[in-house]
């Protein structure tokens, strides 16, 4: 798998403050890639520099190996943070003049939108103005019109905040599917659910800088605490007096029909060790690794670095 | 189609279509003609003439030397004799009437004095200075024993011909198309670039901005912008040309015809005339039908050659240069200051300054028109700031070739420098909320990367 888009050591001052310090990030082609951080972190300023909106101070980025240049940006979708429409003009001709500054033919994109419309159920709107449509209605047509040129990488700033939950849903049905066709999309977000459920890859960004790097699952592993969780019928009291040595219990809950334990072993032990020193005290139905929330992750990455968790 | 063109496209389709751009079209030209000859229609309709009560104590004034009532003055010399306080008196109260109190030594003392509740004005002095005036004059004449035929000779009123470059000019008409011209040019310019401003703002504040500017530069924009308004601007110019040039050639063709059909009618009243009147009468008459008509046709063809004097492709040709020029210059400023802003109330701080030159050029136009070769009138002409305006109040009266090419050339060259200026504060202010600017500000927001 080849990196779509390679940013090297992007650092982007304004006045006093750094926005990024010497950010690196390798995107590659195909993956939905996350970019996570705290408000104020760095992620808009990295977003738009991808965009061309702005310029880097130093460090370069790359598109499909070549030198970002503003031919690209008919191969880019960006769906920004604050979005909007032009409220007074009509919803079907401000979407073509917005696929046509992206590069479309007007018959081809009509085509398309007509296509698209029908899929979202608004065919019905073409007429309307924007500014007789709701706010979840315009969020509909921002997403159409950011997808509508087939864009190679798709870039999206917070996309699930502001939209409601119909509409988060149909999104992430869509860019899930999108990835499937081949799109590679960046996102941003500080919804750590979202992260879990659809990110292949992901930087954390704090303080400007880019704190951890990786693809979700390997990370996961990475920052695991050897962590079991063991669920089990019988005595907790036995289940209790079996754990000791190289094994500390971190919590066990009494529930209807099984009791559920997490247990951390100590470094260098195996899980089959475990099993043998609570399969007498205990019937076991259920034995599985715990991996850390990416939330976890995070915290545990960034310990040290004044993070705060609650940002996340 | 290219990026810019779409965005010119977009700018020149959605304001052209809409009812406003209708409106301003038809109405426009009422509303200018009306804000340009309003003024004087006013002045010229003053309900009330100002009355002017005479005593006159040298008792000069009160025969057959009484002054004429002008247009709007009225004279009273019914009190010619009266005692000055008691008439005084009567009048304090009134605000349309003064007393004029000429003393007895007025030949000598060349000083008379006026009452009035208030100041009614320079108009009226200055009538009565005038008046008073030849009136002393003439007697003083008298004094001399000269004979009444030889004082009416020596009382002259000269009229000055011009001529520039052996070829007639009226100074009247001059002035008209210059005061008409640069105050059009001051409308242009402000009511177009109030609409790039607002154009900038609306996409800033629907947050539209960003989308637009990750498919096109910001420079692409903001040109797109100015030059889309501009088109609009021009053909409602155009528009109004056209609507101006069939209401003159309607307007002319009927006042020849009737002009003409007298001449047809000139048969009848002759044979109406023939059949009752005594031949003499008759040819009194018609002589004197035929000179109303000859002098109503001189009058009309004086119009003619003094419009013809003009030097129409000078005067179009420039109009249209200053007209873009000064519009360029402005609106990309303008679409900086929207740029800058979250809300309209925050444009105030930034459009004084901008907006200064422009009605400083329009304040001083006056003095331009009244003499177009002064220095004054040279700076405001060459300064690209005043240029558009104060140039094409000169033009009409000739201009010298090299001064109107320093000032375009200067216009054309400021054209870049604010629009490489404004451009870097758009690029950068577009994507600025929440931040009260200062100018300090957006002079760093000039060096950004």
């Amino acid at each position: 798998m080849s990196d779509l888009l390679v940013a090297k050591n992007i650092v982007k001052r304004y006045d006093k403050h750094t926005a990024l310090n010497d950010v690196s990030i390798n995107v590659p082609e195909g993956c939905i890639y996350g970019l996570l951080g705290p408000n104020g972190a760095g992620k808009t300023s990295m977003i738009r520099i991808i965009n061309q909106i702005t310029g880097p101070d130093s460090g370069e980025v790359l598109f499909n190996g070549e030198k970002l240049a503003p031919h690209h940006v008919e191969q880019i979708g960006y769906l920004p943070e604050e979005r909007g429409l032009y409220k007074k003009m009509k919803v079907g001709e401000q979407a073509l003049y917005l696929a046509q500054l992206k590069g479309m033919k007007e018959s081809e994109a009509k085509l398309k939108l007509r296509e698209w419309f029908k899929k979202f159920e608004i065919n019905a709107w073409w007429d309307k103005k924007v500014e007789e449509l709701s706010k979840g209605m315009a969020q509909k047509v921002q997403f159409i019109v950011t997808v509508l040129h087939q864009p190679r990488l798709l870039i999206l700033d917070e996309p699930f905040s502001g939209f409601d939950p119909i509409n988060a849903e149909l999104i992430k049905t869509e860019l899930l599917s999108m990835r499937k066709q081949g799109t590679t999309i960046i996102l941003s977000t500080h919804n750590m659910g979202s992260v879990e459920e659809i990110c292949n890859f992901i930087t954390l960004i704090n303080n400007s800088k880019a704190v951890l790097e990786g693809a979700v699952s390997e990370l996961r592993h990475k920052y695991k605490a050897n962590i079991w969780e063991v669920q089990f019928n019988g005595s907790t009291e036995a289940f209790r007096s079996a754990i000791t040595g190289k094994y500390e219990l971190v919590s066990v809950n009494e529930e209807a029909n099984t009791n559920v334990a997490r247990v951390k072993i100590a470094e260098g032990s195996l899980s089959n060790d475990l099993l043998k020193t609570i399969i007498p005290a205990s019937t076991i139905t259920g034995f599985s690794e715990v991996l850390p929330s990416m939330s976890e992750v995070f915290i545990s990455a960034v310990q040290g670095s004044n993070i705060t968790p609650s940002a996340l | 189609m290219s990026k810019i063109g779409l965005i010119i496209k977009r700018e020149y389709t959605t304001r052209v279509r809409k009812k406003s751009f209708l409106v301003m079209t038809i109405l426009g030209p009422l509303l200018f003609s009306a804000l340009i000859f309003a003024p004087i229609i006013l002045a010229n309709t003053k309900s009330e003439k100002h009355k002017v009560v005479v005593v006159d104590g040298s008792q000069l004034f009160c025969g057959d030397n009484s002054f004429k009532n002008s247009k709007n003055i009225q004279y009273d010399f019914s009190y010619c004799g009266a005692d000055s306080i008691a008439v005084k008196n009567t009048y304090k109260d009134s605000e349309h009437v003064s007393v004029l109190i000429i003393p007895s030594n007025i030949i000598r003392g060349n000083e008379a004095f006026l009452h009035s509740k208030v100041d009614p004005g320079d108009d009226v002095t200055s009538d009565i200075e005038n008046q008073m005036g030849s009136a002393i004059t003439r007697s003083k004449l008298h004094t001399q024993n000269l004979p009444d035929n030889l004082i009416e000779q020596v009382q002259t009123t000269i009229k000055v011909s011009n001529s520039v470059n052996n070829e007639h000019s009226n100074t009247d008409i001059n002035m008209v198309l210059g005061y008409v011209a640069s105050f059009l040019i001051y409308m242009f310019i402000f009511i177009y670039s109030v609409q790039v401003m607002r154009g900038v703002m609306e996409e800033k504040v629907s947050r539209i901005v960003e989308v637009i500017i990750s498919s096109v530069k910001p420079f692409q924009l903001m040109m797109g912008k100015v030059i889309g308004v501009g088109l609009i601007g021009f053909t409602q110019f155009i528009i109004w040309i056209v609507m101006s040039f069939t209401v003159f050639t309607i307007g002319s063709n009927y006042l020849q015809g009737q002009l003409a059909t007298p001449n047809g009618s000139n048969s009848s009243i002759e044979q109406t005339m023939k059949k009752g009147m005594p031949q003499q009468q008759a040819v009194q008459m018609m002589t004197h039908v035929n000179a109303t008509q000859s002098k109503a046709a001189n009058k009309l063809n004086e119009i003619d050659d003094d419009l013809r004097s003009i030097n129409w492709p000078l005067v179009v040709g420039m109009f249209i240069f200053y007209f873009l020029g000064g519009y360029l210059l402005y609106s990309s400023l303008f679409a900086a200051i929207g740029s800058a802003v979250d809300q309209e109330t925050d444009t105030q701080q930034f459009m004084l300054p901008v907006t200064a030159p422009l009605i400083l050029s329009i304040v001083i136009m006056q003095n331009i028109i009244r003499d177009p070769h002064s220095s004054l009138a040279f700076w405001f002409s060459i300064i690209p700031f005043t240029s558009p305006i104060a140039m094409m109040a000169r033009i009409p009266f000739g201009i010298n070739p090299w001064e109107l090419f320093l000032s375009m050339g200067l216009l054309i060259a400021s054209i870049f420098g604010t629009i490489w200026l404004a451009g870097r504060i758009y690029r950068v202010g577009l994507l600025m909320y929440g931040k009260k600017v200062t100018y300090k500000e957006l002079g760093k927001w000039l060096f950004y990367k």
